[in-house]
């Protein structure tokens, strides 16, 4: 997989011909090859989890985090696995269980025998791609701990701080169906993840190829580096300079606003939701080769990005209703158009 | 959220009137009692536009609710006593109009929300003041349509997802009960806690006892530190009610905040009325549910009828229904002052008046205010100014209709201008119209001209618009839209336009066949009223005839010889006492009079008893006088004592508008004469009063018609052998033939007669022969002195006007024995459809054959011109007249018409126009390109509330065809929008203009 190459032609060869005036021609091709590349290996790989795909390289090229939710069994950490070796970076998984602590992530302070000094241990939080699995199962003391940490990207032991790697991708699952012994997130905790998606089960041909061999965890070991981690962060930089015209800001202030007015929800979508919501279609209109959002961005990021954080009155502690409310958000609110 | 599930529909019955609406019903019975006064049709064609407007006012309403659904009521499932939450519906059937429905959702006899649908959609707040479990809510759905004056509701009761309402939480001082136990975890570090196993040491907080300070450690280190103990994890608070104390929703709310109190601190909480088993309450909605439903107020359960509403109450007055009513109040009082024929000043003056009170009272209205003091001032002053004038000059007022044309309208208009600065909301909007009503008919009925359909038809449109106006409220209905989310102004369509017109043509429809079943009113029911002579002009000899300017004309005045006109003439020869047949004015076409009339007839001025061969020579008994103003006449000569066949009461009333000589004209027998002044009856039947009839004299004639047709004419048989087998009486002087009348006239009649059996069938004969032998002439040439004037007419020139024809005739039917004179007037003229009167010209003047019949009197015949015969002619309808109207006005101004149509559609098409001028220069080219994709997806049934690539992928699910090109338009417009390097280029533009072609839209 190279990141040079000649102009694809296609249709998004309209889509993709200019760029703004923060991003030139050649950082957005570069970045909207990243994001290719990315989703095509995991593609490879991990059988029709497309969409989930591109939302895990979005969050990786807009520096937020990704939440999981779904059944067991479709592939999510194979999923995060292979976005860790397709950017050649390091992957840590975390079981999440009741009895670990914040120590057990973010490290500890163990006793050297050569130095007899207390030396500082990085716990598995120390990777560029984490997965978390089972993250309701670990109890809201390890959770809260996990989450400062890669929001701030940093971990704080004994007064020290060590800064975990950059790029940083955290990936945590959480199961929706079976709820007895878990530790529900809370609003804080969800509202720290960038995305949250529910790929749901493949389709039947991709069953069909996992069974078969063609595709899944046997070809991980396939996965080459399609980019390196530098390219990652100029592929962040990228993204961070997209260019937000002023009705799309607009728009995004009015969907927040129509979740928030809501009649099923008692809390509506905060400003750090908005936030996210405009990095994600950054990197959507990156990965679509464009230097600029359109709205069409905004809507297809505004199902993960925010229905994990309007509190619904009835949810059950599930995003499935908040996903409903904020389609019919997007039902509500008129785009900005020509 | 919470929807609706099943809902029981109740009846839909009127609830009330809106303010106001009863003046305008005590209008139409006002404007009935000027009907019966005047007997005007005009003013009974408002009374059926009235009862058509009434009865459409009245069920419009429930004809809006017939079709009304209320759909998808959408509440919260969990709230709080008194706390707003959003309630929803929508109403599937857009199109009928439901924004004019009010619907009000109400819970135990409180309401809970209510508004109205602009578009189609429901969206207010809400509020529950009782707390419980709602699962059903009483919904009232009320309208009164477009014409807002009576309400109707439709009630019903749905039921809902249930809805948790909890009470406020309301403070501490619920009962508490703290039950500890060990059976659980443990947890330290709670202040305050001395029982249970030392865990360690730690620093002093707020809550703990010297107790358990650790002195050794504190002393050490300084501070105070105290034993830690472990606590048990299992703390239960037992929030307990008491089952029968007075404030059920207070102690409900206490305990609200205790649950929530308990939960913030980390204690497991239950909850129990009274000594029951406590319940376990979770988190903050089982508190909710739990102590929503707790310990039930006996008094709030019970469902509670509700407070009727007043309907329209508090809404505001939109200015544009003001003015619209100061323009239906000008309109009648416009049509007023030409009833009473005052100045332009005072038209300038109403005017003025009615513009300022429209602009004072629609600046309060807006700002709902007061009056200011100093416009009070004014109008009080101006008040005092006006009545003050109006007394001064109503002091040599004199007599009723005096009154009534005089001070009491302008009394009248006075106060409807004064009134104009009280009318600031939609109940003084209302009575503002009523008395515009009143004033109108009023008008009316006074008004004979025939410019009185047109301002009519002003007034009721203004009428109808003002009306319409008040009723809508858009200033609110367009404020709930701006505050509604997602909901988009939809502007009134061309259809609704149409709509409208369509409603107008069926109500005029409606109008006009309702009044078909309503006959021309035969005049006013109290004949008193009608009598008024403006300008009284004393005759110098009473009793005698006299010329217009009151001189006596002497009898057997040859005149010039010249055809004057009317004016130099003293009008036309026929009203004097003798009659030159070879003499006819030329009088132009001057309305002389209007006659309001239910029936055509001939009204009869003079009568002429003897003949010389040329000259008609009147009775010269001038008879006896009669005191107005009510003046019965009695039988004349040839009058029958007990007529033969029916007769029916006939009453003309005459508006002179032209000088007359004193000639009190009446059809044919008059029997009652309503006039101010004294009358003469002379014997032969003519009534001549003591002034002279000026321009604006107003008198009315009560007249048995006896019922004539051809059939009772004829079934007289011959009238001469009849009158031969009487005892000789005065009749007989009318059979004498004058000396000169020559044999060859005597022949031709008796050849004529010869072959007929009855009198009537022998003047048939004669007007046959006249008809077919002799031209009508005016310029008929004058026969030589001492000719016989009907034998020079019937056999040399053989041209004549009506005097000679009719003298011809008359002299023929004498030499045959039959009772006949000669008898001059006017000719019933030309009907005014809408005023129901007879406009009667100059040119009308004439003479006639009345022929003697022993049953039925005298009986008008004429070669010239239709007879109307009591029996056979018949009062048409008021509908029917009206659609005459109507149809005459269209085909008169035809051209003025299609002129105004013309204009209007064009000035439609120019603001259409010049609308999409606007929008392309606002919308920019690309913008119209945004809205042709959207028309087409939308023309596809695809909601298209979602960006330009979500829509061409929905364009892909349902039409495969296009979506490539729809795709690639959607990626150009989003470019062209989004893109901040992109710059514009022809070229692109023509690309997307072209895939937006292929969208075939």
């Amino acid at each position: 997989m190279s990141t040079r190459g000649t102009t694809e032609t296609g249709n998004r060869g309209a889509d993709r011909t200019s760029a703004s005036a923060g991003l030139d021609q050649a950082d957005l091709e570069r970045s909207w090859r990243l994001g290719r590349d990315i989703v095509d290996a995991v593609d490879r790989v991990v059988a029709g989890q497309r969409e989930a795909a591109e939302m895990a390289a979005a969050c990786l090229l807009s520096g937020g985090h990704l939440l999981i939710e779904d059944i067991p069994g479709v592939g999510k950490t194979l999923l995060a696995q292979v976005v860790a070796a397709a950017v050649g970076g390091t992957f840590h998984r975390i079981q999440g269980t009741p009895d670990l602590l914040p120590g057990d992530v973010t490290g500890s302070m163990v006793p050297d025998h050569d130095t007899f000094r207390l030396r500082f241990r990085p716990g598995p939080m120390f990777a560029n791609v984490v997965v978390f699995d089972e993250l309701n199962r670990t109890n809201p003391r390890t959770q809260s701990a996990l989450l400062e940490a890669a929001e701030e990207a940093t971990v704080t032991i004994d007064g020290t701080t060590h800064s975990l790697p950059d790029p940083f991708l955290l990936v945590a699952t959480q199961n929706p169906i079976e709820l007895a012994g878990t530790y529900r997130l809370g609003e804080g905790a969800l509202d720290r993840f960038a995305a949250v998606v529910t790929p749901g089960r493949a389709g039947f041909d991709d069953e069909v190829d996992v069974l078969t061999g063609r595709r899944g965890r046997k070809l991980l070991h396939d996965v080459t580096a399609v980019a390196s981690l530098d390219k990652v962060i100029a592929g962040r930089d990228a993204v961070d300079r997209v260019h937000v015209p002023e009705p799309v800001a607009r728009y995004v202030v009015e969907l927040l606003e129509a979740t928030r007015q809501h009649n099923r929800v008692r809390l509506g979508a905060s400003t750090r939701g908005g936030v996210a919501l405009v990095g994600l279609a950054r990197a959507f209109a990156v990965m679509r080769g464009r230097g600029y959002v359109v709205p069409d961005d905004v809507a297809t990021v505004a199902v993960p990005a925010l229905a994990h954080r309007v509190l619904v009155v009835d949810g059950a502690g599930s995003t499935a209703a908040g996903r409903d409310v904020v389609i019919e958000c997007l039902g509500r609110v008129r785009p900005p158009s020509a | 959220m919470s929807r609706a599930r099943a809902t029981t529909v109740g009846l839909t019955r009127p609830t009330g009137l809106s303010p106001g609406a009863g003046a305008l019903v005590g209008a139409w019975f006002v404007t009935l009692a000027i009907a019966r006064l005047t007997g005007a049709a005009a003013v009974v064609v408002v009374l059926g536009a009235g009862v058509v407007g009434l009865v459409w006012a009245t069920f419009a309403g429930w004809f809006r609710l017939r079709w009304f659904q209320l759909h998808d009521l959408t509440t919260v499932t969990s709230t709080t006593v008194g706390e707003p939450f959003a309630v929803t519906a929508r109403c599937p059937n857009e199109r009928v109009g439901c924004s004019d429905v009010l619907v009000r959702i109400s819970d135990r006899g409180t309401e809970v929300a209510s508004g109205r649908l602009p578009n189609g959609r429901f969206a207010e707040r809400g509020v529950f003041i009782s707390r419980g479990v709602v699962d059903r809510v009483r919904v009232s759905a009320r309208s009164a349509g477009r014409p807002g004056l009576v309400w109707w509701e439709r009630r019903s009761v749905v039921d809902i997802e249930p809805v948790v309402v909890a009470p406020r939480p309301a403070g501490p001082g619920a009962r508490i009960e703290i039950v500890t136990g060990a059976n659980g975890g443990e947890t330290t570090g709670s202040s305050g806690s001395h029982d249970g196993d030392v865990d360690g040491i730690r620093p002093w907080r707020d809550g703990d006892t010297e107790r358990s300070v650790h002195w050794p450690t504190s002393l050490r280190t300084g501070d105070l530190v105290v034993l830690d103990h472990h606590r048990s994890a299992d703390t239960r608070w037992i929030v307990r009610i008491d089952g029968d104390a007075d404030d059920h929703d207070e102690q409900a709310g206490r305990a609200r905040w205790a649950l929530d109190e308990g939960r913030r601190r980390g204690v497991r909480t239950s909850a129990a009325v009274g000594a029951e088993v406590p319940v376990e309450i979770a988190d903050a909605d089982a508190a909710a549910r739990w102590t929503a439903t707790c310990n039930p107020d006996p008094s709030a359960t019970r469902l509670r009828r509700l407070p009727r509403a007043r309907p329209e109450a508090g809404l505001p007055l939109a200015p544009t229904a003001r003015w619209a009513t100061a323009a239906a109040t000008f309109a009648a009082l416009t049509l007023l002052v030409g009833a009473i024929g005052s100045s332009s000043l005072t038209i300038a003056l109403l005017a003025v008046g009615t513009a300022v009170g429209a602009a004072v009272t629609a600046r309060v209205g807006r700002s709902g205010g007061e009056l200011p003091t100093f416009v009070r001032l004014i109008v009080a002053l101006a008040a005092l100014g006006g009545v003050a004038a109006i007394a001064a000059g109503s002091g040599s007022v004199s007599g009723l209709l005096a009154v009534l044309r005089g001070p009491l309208p302008e009394f009248l208009m006075l106060l409807v201008v004064l009134h104009g600065f009280e009318c600031t909301d939609r109940r003084t909007a209302r009575v503002a119209l009523a008395i515009s009503a009143v004033v109108a008919s009023y008008a009316a009925g006074l008004r004979v001209d025939s410019q009185l359909g047109w301002w009519l038809a002003g007034w009721g449109t203004c009428f109808l618009a003002a009306t319409l106006l008040t009723a809508h409220d858009d200033r609110e209905v367009l404020g709930a839209l701006r505050s509604g989310a997602g909901i988009r102004v939809v502007r009134p369509s061309a259809g609704r336009l149409t709509h409208s017109a369509f409603g107008l043509a069926l109500g005029v429809l409606a109008t006009v066949m309702l009044l078909s079943v309503v006959p021309v009113p035969t005049g006013p029911a109290t004949l008193t009223l009608p009598a008024f002579i403006d300008e009284a002009r004393a005759v110098d000899a009473p009793g005698v005839l006299a010329r217009t300017d009151g001189s006596i004309a002497e009898r057997g005045d040859p005149g010039d010889g010249t055809r004057g006109a009317l004016s130099t003439l003293g009008g036309y020869p026929g009203f004097s006492e003798s009659l030159d047949t070879s003499m006819r004015g030329d009088f132009g076409n001057d309305v002389v009079m209007r006659v309001r009339a239910a029936e055509p007839d001939f009204w009869r001025g003079q009568t002429f008893a003897d003949f010389d061969g040329r000259f008609w020579y009147a009775d010269s008994n001038l008879g006896a006088r009669d005191d107005g103003p009510n003046i019965g006449v009695a039988h004349a000569v040839g009058d029958p004592r007990a007529l033969g066949v029916a007769s029916s009461r006939f009453v003309q009333t005459y508006f002179v508008e032209f000088d007359q000589p004193n000639v009190v004209f009446a059809a044919y027998r008059p029997t009652r004469v309503i006039f101010d002044g004294a009358v003469w009856r002379r014997p032969d039947g003519a009534l001549r009063s003591d002034v002279v009839l000026t321009d604006g004299a107003v008198y009315t004639v009560v007249s048995e018609r006896p019922e004539v047709t051809v059939e009772s004419l004829r079934g007289q048989g011959d009238v001469a052998a009849r009158l031969a087998a009487r005892p000789p009486d005065e009749v007989r002087r009318y059979t004498e033939v004058p000396p000169s009348t020559t044999q060859r006239t005597r022949e031709l009649a008796t050849a004529l007669a010869a072959p007929t059996d009855t009198t009537y069938d022998m003047v048939r004969a004669f007007e046959s022969w006249i008809a077919a032998n002799v031209v009508y002439d005016l310029d008929a040439p004058t026969p030589e002195a001492g000719v016989d004037a009907v034998d020079d007419f019937l056999f040399s020139s053989r041209r004549g006007f009506c005097e000679q024809i009719a003298s011809a005739l008359a002299v023929m039917l004498r030499t045959q024995g039959v009772p006949a004179r000669l008898a001059t007037g006017y000719l019933p003229g030309e009907r005014d459809r809408l005023s129901g009167v007879w406009k009667v010209r100059a040119s009308d003047a004439h003479a006639w054959v009345e022929v003697w019949f022993p049953d039925s009197g005298w009986q008008a015949f004429d070669p010239t011109a239709d007879v109307p015969f009591g029996g056979e002619v018949d009062a048409g309808s008021v509908g029917g007249e009206l659609a005459e109207a109507i149809s005459q006005a269209a085909a008169d101004n035809a051209v003025a018409l299609t002129g105004l149509v013309l204009g209007v559609a064009v000035a439609i098409g120019v603001a259409r126009a010049a609308r999409i001028v606007v929008r392309r220069r606002r919308r920019g080219r690309w913008g119209l390109l945004q809205d042709r994709l959207e028309r087409a997806a939308a023309a596809r049934g695809i909601d298209t509330i979602c960006s330009n690539p979500e829509i061409a992928r929905r364009w892909a699910a349902t039409d495969p065809r296009h979506a490539e090109q729809v795709r690639d338009l959607a990626v150009i417009l989003d470019r062209v929008t989004f893109d901040p390097t992109w710059t514009d280029k022809d070229e692109v533009y023509e690309t997307a203009g072209g895939l937006s072609e292929q969208l075939n839209v």
